[in-house]
């Protein structure tokens, strides 16, 4: 087909993916607001061309699979937008169904596969969907150049149109046109212009209108045979005589009406040398002129059905793909890019003044030698003539009291002390400029920093917007009745957090709409409106990007969690722990409240693994509810990935690095603050107890003599918090994290690497897990403890 | 040998889009789909075009065909757009511009839309998916009319 496509074109396919992707996601949420409100006619509007646009440029990708099916897509789709039908729920569903497909299509060509489920059940039901209402031609709109005079009279039956001109034009309705040209003619000819077309070109109905707009300049036409309604509508006639009324000669109209795979043949004749006898007899071999397309000198013979030739059908697949790196395509605001040239331009010029400071340093020193050179030489002098005058005293020629007066002589150490004036104004002057330029430097780094970040960033809603149809999904086959309500979409943040968010809001949202939403009847029977409502919400909390996930459900049974986790082994039995605490229990692994495990969630897996990857985000989740009223989710990420705020921290010889966001306090404390409880280290903060962890144990490092302190760093959050004791703290500052290469990503307690301004590594300590660790070393403690308790009894 | 020559040879084929006086035929490239709009910039560009302005849909296209009229030699117009379709820009552009020439971009199926289009004054039409030949076959011949 496309002799211009080349399939290793990887620019224009990734161009096409990135494209293809935001289609299907316009696609969907406009016929989500379809299915809200039927008459949208925006919408519609909207889906029509997302699928319209999707259809063209498989097609030019040669993703022939996609390209038919999307059209199969589009027929249905175009029905409703001609108001034939109206989109009911069955009709949305099929849609959604086929959007679906069309998803996974372009995942398989990604893939470099060709998908290749049958798709002709969903083929047929959409087709027939749309043949539901039998759809009605279009009316040609009546153009302003012909009058309805001219048009009547040839509204004849359609059924010879297709076997070539026919004897519909009459003997007289020739001689009509020929008294009107004589009537209204100014030198001007009337030809029958006669045309054959070419029906294998793949809209070979509209030749008849374009030949006729291309006619409609040289004249006047009086006629055309099939008439001109007939030309408008979506049929093939292989031949069509135009009456044409010019001062132009035949020979050129037949040259400029020629179009090469669209006009096989072209004649033009002046009428008067037509007789009915002679139109009907007509060989079309006479006068023809071949169009410059070298396929028309075989079809000069009659044959309506010429040879579908270069067809632009013929499906030609394109050959599998190796499944290649995909490098990320992500569109960036040309302002942004902008922003950041001018941060570099002044960088660049702070660099110059870095130089220039660099050589007024220079030439300090230099002065500073000159002078040093010349003080050297002076106390030289200086204790040469001091030991001439010692000796003079010795002599007696000199009292004491002049070589006092000699030594003491202003002349000589003011001079010294003067030397290193103008050294040290200079090194003055360039150290404060130094400072200066520092500060900027910082600035516009800082700044650039920002900057570059910037451009990871995309908004949130780029997640959210895939919830509108999970939702509405979910509550068919949960038979719930809920309405998703979406906050904040354009909150930005790292686009590499926004890929990673999706799976973790979707068992979220999974969670609120199997256990947290109610059935409708049940809310009623509660005083509850009947619908449930799902909220996403997403805001910037300095430097951290809040999302909540919350509903008007059930809430969480504080009572029937205590239960269930003392049940499970998860909370040793008699422990008094927070509602908070309590809630935070259902993202243990294992639990699970749900009485009947269904396939949405409830697999026991679900919260813990939420929990586990927001954790690997750096980030945090939090649980708040209210029994009866409903719960949220917190989910609290860093803007970015890339970049941490980190307290640094020495142990033994290390510098560690604890990420900011998790740390809630340091304190320093004498040893005797330190108590032991169940064998284990802790102190108190406040009314809390928190168990300490000493980093250099962990990572096995020899421990430094006792200290007269201790600093402990308190990091977790406030429900669950753990006292880590380093040596000493060292400050904060901005860390780059690196990853870990593979033989070390098993470390425990270790997230990844930094390099330090120094050049030395320092390692990144992994809050989260450590959490956990301490936590598995306490349960474990316990369980040691108990079988104690246990053999004591026996004894 | 005399018959070689007749022939012309690839090398000494002069590029489609450039006048006789080496001046390059000017283009403003309308689609809402960056893809179908880089395609033809890259299709058009290879024969010496020059797309001096692109637009996204039909507002912006008779905007820019307002600014930059004396500058374009051809628009190509995407049907189906956004905001304003190209059917309405070709008929607002033609308002403006009796003379303007316009090759409408059309997939499989539009054949109302083209037909409308034609008689509104459109100097030809494309049949998406776009082949390279049929792409400059169309436009050469628009463009060449008696310049």
């Amino acid at each position: 087909m496309s002799d211009y496509f080349d399939t290793g074109n990887d620019e224009l396919l990734k161009i096409f993916y990135l494209e293809a992707e935001q289609q299907v996601e316009k696609l969907e949420q406009n016929v989500l607001a379809m299915e809200e409100d039927p008459s949208d006619k925006e919408a519609i509007d909207e889906i029509f061309r997302a699928a319209h646009t999707i259809k063209g440029g498989a097609a030019t990708v040669q993703m022939s699979e996609l390209a038919e099916f999307t059209h199969a897509v589009e027929d249905l789709l175009d029905e409703i937008r001609a108001d034939k039908i109206i989109a009911t729920s069955e009709i949305v569903d099929a849609i959604l169904r086929g959007i679906d497909v069309v998803k996974a299509m372009l995942e398989e060509r990604k893939n470099g596969s060709i998908y290749n489920e049958d798709v002709s059940e969903l083929k047929s039901t959409l087709s027939r969907l749309a043949q539901k209402n039998t759809p009605k031609k279009t009316p040609a709109p009546t153009t302003p150049t012909l009058s309805s005079s001219t048009l009547q009279g040839s509204s004849t039956s359609m059924a010879q149109a297709n076997s070539g001109p026919s004897q519909q034009i009459t003997e007289h309705d020739l001689d009509e046109m020929r008294e009107q040209v004589r009537l209204t003619t100014n030198g001007e000819i009337a030809y029958r212009v006669r045309v054959e077309f070419d029906e294998s070109n793949p809209m070979n109905s509209v030749g008849g209108i374009q030949i006729f707009a291309v006619l409609k300049k040289m004249g006047q036409i009086l006629r055309t045979f099939p008439d001109f309604d007939s030309l408008y509508e979506d049929q093939f006639f292989p031949f069509v005589d135009y009456y044409l009324l010019s001062h132009l000669d035949p020979t050129h109209i037949e040259q400029k009406s020629a179009m090469s795979d669209v006009t096989l043949s072209i004649s033009a004749q002046n009428i008067d040398n037509l007789s009915f006898s002679n139109s009907a007899n007509q060989n079309f071999s006479e006068s023809v002129h071949a169009t410059e397309d070298l396929s028309t000198q075989e079809s000069l013979e009659v044959s309506p059905q010429s040879t579908p030739g270069n067809s632009n059908n013929s499906p030609k697949k394109a050959p599998p793909k190796k499944a290649s790196e995909q490098t990320q395509i992500i569109r960036v605001d040309s302002k942004r890019i902008d922003i950041l040239l001018n941060l570099v331009s002044e960088i660049v010029i702070t660099k110059g003044t870095f130089n220039q400071i660099s050589s007024q340093f220079n030439s300090a020193l230099n002065n500073f030698y000159a002078y040093r050179n010349y003080l050297n030489a002076q106390s030289k002098t200086f204790v040469e003539v001091f030991l001439e005058q010692l000796e003079r005293v010795q002599q007696g020629t000199l009292t004491l009291n002049d070589l006092r007066k000699f030594v003491t002589a202003p002349s000589h150490m003011n001079d010294l002390q003067t030397q290193f004036d103008g050294v040290e104004s200079e090194l003055k002057s360039s150290m404060t400029k130094f400072r200066a330029i520092t500060t900027d430097l910082a600035r516009t780094t800082g700044e650039l920093h920002n900057a570059v970040l910037k451009i990871r960033m995309v908004p949130v809603d780029q997640v959210f917007q895939r919830f509108p149809r999970l939702v509405r999904d979910l509550a068919k086959n949960l038979h719930k009745n809920v309405r998703l309500e979406i906050i904040g979409g354009e909150t930005e943040m790292d686009k590499i957090v926004t890929e990673e968010l999706f799976d973790p809001l979707m068992h979220c949202v999974r969670n609120s709409m199997d256990h947290g939403l109610e059935t409708p009847e049940i809310r009623l029977a509660a005083g509850k409106p009947e619908q449930g409502t799902l909220t996403l919400r997403a805001s910037n909390q300095g430097n951290m990007v809040v999302i909540e996930i919350s509903d008007d459900g059930a809430g969480i049974n504080v009572d029937a969690v205590k239960a269930k986790a003392m049940e499970r082994g998860i909370l040793a039995p008699g422990k008094i722990i927070s509602n908070q605490e309590a809630f935070h229990l259902i993202m243990e692994p294992g639990f699970s409240t749900a009485k009947q495990i269904t396939d949405i969630s409830g697999r026991g897996v679900g919260l813990d693994v939420v929990k586990k990857s927001i954790e690997k985000l750096n980030g945090e989740i939090t649980i708040w509810s209210e029994y009866g009223k409903g719960s949220t989710f917190t989910i609290k990420l860093p803007l970015t990935l890339a970049i941490i705020q980190g307290l640094m921290v020495r142990v033994a010889d290390s510098i560690y690095v604890i990420p900011i966001t998790s740390v809630l306090e340091s304190f320093r404390v004498k040893p005797e603050v330190i108590m032991y409880l169940d064998g284990y280290e802790v102190f108190n903060v406040r009314e809390d107890v928190v168990s300490i962890l000493r980093l250099s144990k962990l990572f096995q490092l020899p421990s430094k003599k006792e200290n007269d302190y201790h600093f402990i760093v308190v990091v977790g959050t406030e429900e669950k918090k753990i006292g880590l004791m380093v040596d000493s703290l060292i400050g904060e500052e901005d860390v780059v994290i690196k990853p870990l290469r593979d033989q070390y990503t098993s470390t425990p307690g270790v997230a990844g690497a930094t390099i330090l301004g120094d050049g030395s590594v320092s390692l990144i300590v992994d809050v989260g897990q450590l959490l956990t660790l301490g936590l598995n070393q306490e349960i474990k403690e316990r369980e040691v403890a108990q079988d104690q308790d246990t053999t004591l009894e026996e004894i | 040998m005399k018959g070689v020559s007749d022939i012309p040879g690839i090398a000494t084929k002069a590029p489609e889009g450039i006048r006789a006086d080496g001046s390059p035929f000017r283009v403003m490239v309308v689609d809402d789909s960056i893809f179908i709009a880089k395609q033809i910039g890259q299709i058009l560009t290879s024969e010496g075009f020059e797309v001096i302005a692109t637009a996204g849909d039909g507002e912006e296209a008779v905007k820019k065909y307002q600014e930059l009229q004396d500058k374009i030699d051809l628009v190509t117009m995407d049907i189906t757009m956004p905001k304003m379709d190209g059917v309405t820009a070709l008929e607002k552009i033609m308002e403006f511009d009796p003379n303007a020439k316009i090759v409408m971009i059309s997939a499989l199926g539009r054949q109302d839309l083209v037909k409308k289009s034609l008689l509104l004054g459109a100097k030809n039409y494309i049949v998406k998916p776009l082949d390279r030949k049929k792409v400059l076959e169309r436009v050469v011949s628009v463009v060449k009319v008696e310049v």
